[in-house]
């Protein structure tokens, strides 16, 4: 606490009239110690009415100064010098009546310095080091209370008129609320705005430096500085949004959210009910919802969100669904963000109401069938799911994370399919209706544990982790179904299938592994790690017929019922060397594994097992030519065994035109895969380019063997076969156009497919390629309006060499437009448009053309537009139809299904906010 | 504002003597260590906080500002690191800054996100408001001046009457004496002087590309807010640093 006196100086000004040549003011600075004139004093001219420095000069060699082309002006002339006193005067310029200063005298400055130590101590005030600390709450207030108030009721603290502060007779220049800085120049904006009761505590204190916070220098200056500190219970607030919405055709889509935070606490709830096929939380607002874990991986730069959002297989947007969802997160950061705990638990229940007709192709050598097929589902799901993970910090160099996830899902299925399947003349060959109701009940539980531990030697690491799976489902299943096989027209043969299927399974698995990396060299790193996986497993069906008396299920049909005991063992090991030299990174290594699988059948009391020895090579460069431009090149390879349903499948009947059997005589398939990108982009151009590569071929690849009987009936089997390869090629390019608010692009893709399979045991190879162009235009004018407009093409062909004048070739387009308005009176219009045209096939000869059509218009209300009302138009031409076609064998399909058509609704969403302890703006 | 703190103004009586007059020196090189704090800088997504918070607290870096009678050169000590969190800083992060007080001129590259700009203008003319608060960098007593760009983004520098150029880091300049601390609160980020040595010495002369885009920073910044009109508001950060 530095005291300092006030020097008055006063000075008289010779005032001369003099011609305008003069400069208009001058004068000499001398130091009144030595009685010497001063060489480079510093004379300022800064002016009285905002402060700012208006022009400066240093004195000459003889001490004198002068100004010219300053205007006119009252201005306050400070003069200083190294280690002298500054001087400080008012002067006024007049336009034409220069002025000339008379000598100034300089001081040499010495600091005489009062210590004044505050010792009082009570109750209300307490002594902390250097901290003088007033409890908010021992000095009485009125209701309503400012800051300022409290700061006038405390001892040893002034307020002026102006809401200046003085703690301890010295100006305080600073004040902080929890610690935090509002960088505006008035401390009155945070001691005049926020009431009293919002505070803990008073702490006055001389601040080292302005920015001691983050700069770490010090310098021994200080400032006198207050901060406040909030109550624990006012660092608090919410913020959240609600949804209702409800239209024609008994539309609905309501949700709502809150999230509250205290401190580092956070508690969010929400809730879905919706049938508009919304199941889940908007990207916004899961990131909000807060059950994200985040990591980042330093060697490759990338974050990782794990989301755990596997909550809805609903099928592609197939069928009608109805949900009702919700969801309960919570958080929290103990010894000071060192330990962290995240837990949340969801609630899912969804109806959907199902249609699908598919019709399929399927070449044959000589000739082709035709199956349609239509199916009717209702499908109700229910499920409950919590997951939650505990971190904890244990020193700089190690961590522990504990998750852990469990749940339920019930499930009732209950479908009515149809199939006839007809000849290449279109004749009948068969048909068959089947009706299947299930309910599952499923149970999963699982844990993991990572123990990260790094060392004093940088690039050091050691990970151990652990994980744990436990599931368990229980299904119980109807099946009728009737199949006629057609000769020449007439029913020749039929088969009826009427069982009760009782099904459980329960799975344990467990995984351990161990990566350490070592650096062996500043630009080379040494990564070895060692695994073990092995899973117990058990599954039991039965099959019971209909009794011939009883009319129970009560006969146990052996060819169809089984129980199986499966183990699988896995070691690995695997090594990676990688090398990293300012811009290229290259990473090499191979692993390799042993696995072994025992499946023990119970029911037929027979054992096998199965052991492969497994290989993974991999190399990698990467190149960065700048953040903003990179290039990647890769090889894996890779054996990927058979799996047990390949080698042993479970005997099914639950569709009995399609009967998959075992091939024990199947060997591992050997994947080459090479990939190659590079992508580019220049900010201020907005310019966009990127080319992405894949090639794969594949040894002893595993495919299919069918056998196509003559009612239709076919079996399936498992293969190795030889050249299957496949190529895919990605590029896009995109900029803004030069002088122009649009950007514009491209983008092209190409596909090309080369497998094989068998065919009734003949060797058939498919071809398949597809080409893709598509160009894009958008813009986006700020507050007024955006458009985006996408038009594409795509041509698709496939060749069977077993039939080869059967080709199957067709183009498809696709329109999309998008378009934002903003108009007045807060009313906001958004339109967008998908329109797609499929072109017609010799098998699929039906118009699968559709134009949807929405439109959006809203209104926002309330202070800080909390409130908006919306009008939705879905599908406003009635034209939406569920499609997908696959081509990609000789076993061609196109499946269309239910989904959403015309509707109407009306939206009312309202945002709320409350932030802490009105808290100043930055 | 200056006005109070000037009343409060000090002078010493008589009983002190005054020792030897100080020395000006006019050429030399100045070390500068910027320092970023980085678990302040705005993160667009609220989960990446976490991953920020392991990160060290300052993103450190140093500058060389040398300077003659009327012209000084500011420019990367050494070649810069690279900062895995780039994005996170924004543009302009290794500015190389030629002014010359006698013609008025400056020259400064900018790399902004891989374009790199040759900027050349005339210097700018900053407002600022002197001060009575004093400080001590680098040995030498300094005085706090504060001025403000783009409207409304505070500088606060601490500037010595001993370096008699008018000069500073980055593009700071105009105060009656060297500037050897910058704070810039809205950025996080700080320039303070660690090493001063008077020795004069020829100024360097940093290449400009032939190649480089040359722009005046009005027309630099018509470009930027037309980019950053899209992006989220933080993006106004990465103009305030093209504008340092």
């Amino acid at each position: 606490m530095i005291t300092r006196t006030i020097l008055c100086v006063s000075l008289t000004l010779a005032v001369a009239v003099l011609n305008a040549q003069q400069p208009q003011l001058s004068g000499s600075v001398k130091d009144t110690g030595e009685n010497r004139l001063l060489e480079n004093a510093v004379i300022s001219l800064i002016s009285t009415k905002d402060s700012t420095l208006v022009s400066f000069v240093r004195s000459r060699s003889d001490g004198s100064f002068s100004f010219s082309k300053v205007p006119a002006g009252t201005y306050t002339m400070m003069v200083s010098y190294p280690k002298f006193a500054d001087y400080i005067e008012t002067i006024s310029l007049v336009e034409g009546k220069p002025i000339t200063a008379h000598t100034i005298p300089l001081t040499p400055l010495s600091q005489l310095l009062e210590e004044v130590v505050i010792s009082r101590q009570s109750g209300a005030m307490r002594m902390r080091g250097d901290t003088l600390a007033y409890l908010a709450d021992s000095f009485a207030l009125k209701d309503g209370a400012t800051v300022e108030d409290l700061l006038k009721r405390l001892p040893g603290i002034q307020v002026d008129k102006s809401g200046n502060i003085t703690a301890q007779g010295e100006k305080v220049s600073k004040v902080l609320l929890d610690g935090e800085e509002f960088f505006s120049d008035d401390p009155a904006v945070v001691t005049q705005n926020l009431g009293a009761d919002a505070i803990k505590e008073v702490q006055v204190f001389d601040k080292k430096s302005e920015q001691a916070e983050f700069t770490g220098i010090d310098d021994g200056k200080t400032q006198k500085t207050i901060n406040l500190k909030l109550k624990p219970e006012r660092k608090k607030g919410y913020f959240g949004k609600a949804s209702l919405a409800g239209g024609t055709k008994g539309a609905f889509d309501n949700d709502a959210m809150i999230n509250a935070f205290k401190g580092d606490r956070k508690i969010s709830v929400y809730g879905i009910m919706s049938n508009t096929g919304r199941n889940s939380l908007g990207w916004e607002d899961r990131e909000k919802f807060g059950d994200q874990d985040i990591s980042y991986d330093e060697d490759e730069g990338y974050f990782f969100v794990n989301s755990d959002n596997e909550d809805f297989e609903w099928n592609q947007g197939q069928g009608l669904p109805t949900t009702w969802t919700g969801g309960v997160h919570y958080s929290n950061k103990m010894r000071d963000g060192k330990d962290k705990i995240n837990l949340n638990y969801r609630l899912f229940k969804m109806n959907t109401r199902a249609n699908s007709e598919n019709i399929s192709q399927f070449i044959l050598a000589d000739t082709q069938y035709f199956n349609n097929t239509t199916t009717k589902s209702f499908d109700s799901k229910f499920m409950n799911k919590l997951n939650g993970r505990y971190e904890w910090q244990l020193d700089s160099l190690s961590s522990i994370k504990l998750s852990v996830r469990g749940g339920t899902l019930e499930d009732d299925l209950n479908t009515l399919t149809t199939n006839t399947a007809l000849d290449e003349g279109h004749q009948l060959v068969n048909e068959n209706a089947r009706t299947m109701s299930s309910h599952s009940y499923k149970k999963q539980l699982g844990t993991s544990l990572l123990w990260r531990q790094k060392f004093r030697k940088k690039g050091r690491t050691l990970s151990l982790s652990l994980i744990q799976d436990y599931e368990n489902i229980d299904q119980q299943r109807l099946l009728q179904s009737r199949t006629d096989y057609y000769h020449l027209n007439a029913i020749d043969s039929t088969e009826l299938i009427d069982q009760r299927k009782e099904h459980s399974s329960e799975s344990n698995d467990l995984r351990a592994n161990i990566v350490y990396t070592e650096p062996l060299h500043k630009n080379l790193t040494l990564a070895l790690n060692l695994g073990y996986h092995t899973n117990d497993s058990k599954s039991k069906i039965n099959s019971l017929n209909k009794g011939e008396g009883s009319g129970n299920y009560d006969e146990m049909d052996p060819l169809f019922s089984n129980n199986f005991k499966y183990k699988y063992d896995i070691s690995s090991g695997g090594l990676t060397l990688k090398f990293n030299r300012k811009k290229l990174t290259l990473t090499a290594g191979a692993s390799g594994n042993y696995a072994s699988y025992d499946q023990l059948d119970l029911f037929r009391d027979t054992a096998s097992r199965y052991n492969f020895l497994n290989f993974f090579p991999r190399a990698q460069l990467k190149y960065l030519f700048s953040p903003q431009s990179r290039f990647s090149m890769e090889y894996r390879g890779e054996t990927i065994p058979p799996n047990l349903r390949q080698l042993q499948p479970i005997r099914e009947n639950t569709d009995p035109l399609n009967i998959v059997i075992g091939n024990p005589g199947l060997r591992q398939e050997f994947r080459n895969s090479f990939n190659l990108h590079f992508n580019n982009y220049k900010v201020l151009s907005e310019r966009y380019f990127g080319i992405h590569v894949n090639y794969s071929m594949s040894d002893r690849a595993i495919s299919t063997s069918d056998l196509v009987q003559p009612g239709g009936k076919r079996i399936i089997q498992a293969v190795n076969v030889d050249g299957n390869q496949e190529m895919s090629l990605y590029s896009y390019f995109s900029r803004r156009l030069p002088k122009s608010k649009w950007s514009a692009g491209f983008d092209f893709n190409l596909n090309y497919s080369l497998t094989n399979n068998f065919v009734n045991l003949v060797k058939n190879r498919n071809k398949y390629s597809r080409v893709n162009l598509s160009i894009n235009q958008r813009t986006d004018v700020k507050d007024k309006f955006t458009i985006q407009f996408r038009e594409g093409a795509s041509y698709f062909i496939t060749r069977s060499s077993i039939n080869p004048d059967e080709v199957t070739e067709y183009f498809t387009y696709q329109v999309q437009f998008n378009g934002t308005l903003k108009l007045p009176w807060k009313l906001n219009a958004e339109t967008w448009v998908v329109a797609d045209f499929r072109e017609k096939t010799t098998a699929f000869d039906r118009n699968r053309n559709a134009i949807n059509w929405n439109i959006n218009l809203s209104r926002k209300f309330f202070k800080g537009d909390k409130g908006e009302l919306r009008l939705e138009v879905y599908d406003l031409l009635n034209q939406n139809i569920g499609f997908d076609r696959t081509t990609s064998s000789n076993f061609i399909s196109e499946n269309t299904y239910n989904t959403f058509t015309r509707y109407g609704m009306l939206r009312f969403i309202y945002r709320f906010t409350k932030t802490p302890a009105a808290a100043p703006a930055n | 504002m200056v006005r109070n703190y000037l009343l409060t103004f000090i002078a010493v009586t008589g009983s002190l003597v005054g020792s030897s007059q100080a020395v000006f020196v006019s050429s030399g090189t100045i070390l500068f260590e910027r320092k970023i704090n980085i678990h302040r800088q705005e993160v667009m997504w609220e989960g990446l906080k976490d991953v920020i918070a392991k990160q060290p607290v300052f993103n450190n870096a140093n500058f060389e500002l040398s300077f003659s009678p009327g012209k000084t050169v500011y420019q990367p000590a050494e070649k810069l690191p690279v900062f895995q969190f780039g994005w996170l800083l924004g543009p302009a992060k290794e500015n190389i800054v030629k002014t010359d007080f006698v013609t008025g001129r400056s020259q400064s590259t900018k790399d902004i996100f891989g374009d790199v700009f040759t900027i050349e203008d005339s210097i700018s003319n900053l407002h600022w408001r002197i001060s009575s608060e004093k400080r001590e960098i680098a040995g030498f007593s300094c005085r706090k001046a504060v001025t403000r760009i783009a409207d409304s983004v505070y500088i606060t520098a601490f500037y010595t009457d001993e370096i008699p150029v008018s000069g500073g880091p980055e593009s700071f300049h105009g105060l009656p004496g060297m500037i050897l601390g910058l704070a810039v609160p809205r950025l996080y980020t700080t320039w303070f002087a660690t090493k001063v040595s008077l020795e004069p010495s020829k100024l360097p002369e940093p290449k400009f590309s032939v190649k480089q885009k040359k722009i005046t920073y009005e027309d630099l910044s018509k470009q930027l807010v037309r980019l950053f009109e899209r992006w989220e508001e933080n993006a106004q950060k990465y103009i305030w640093w093209t504008y340092l």
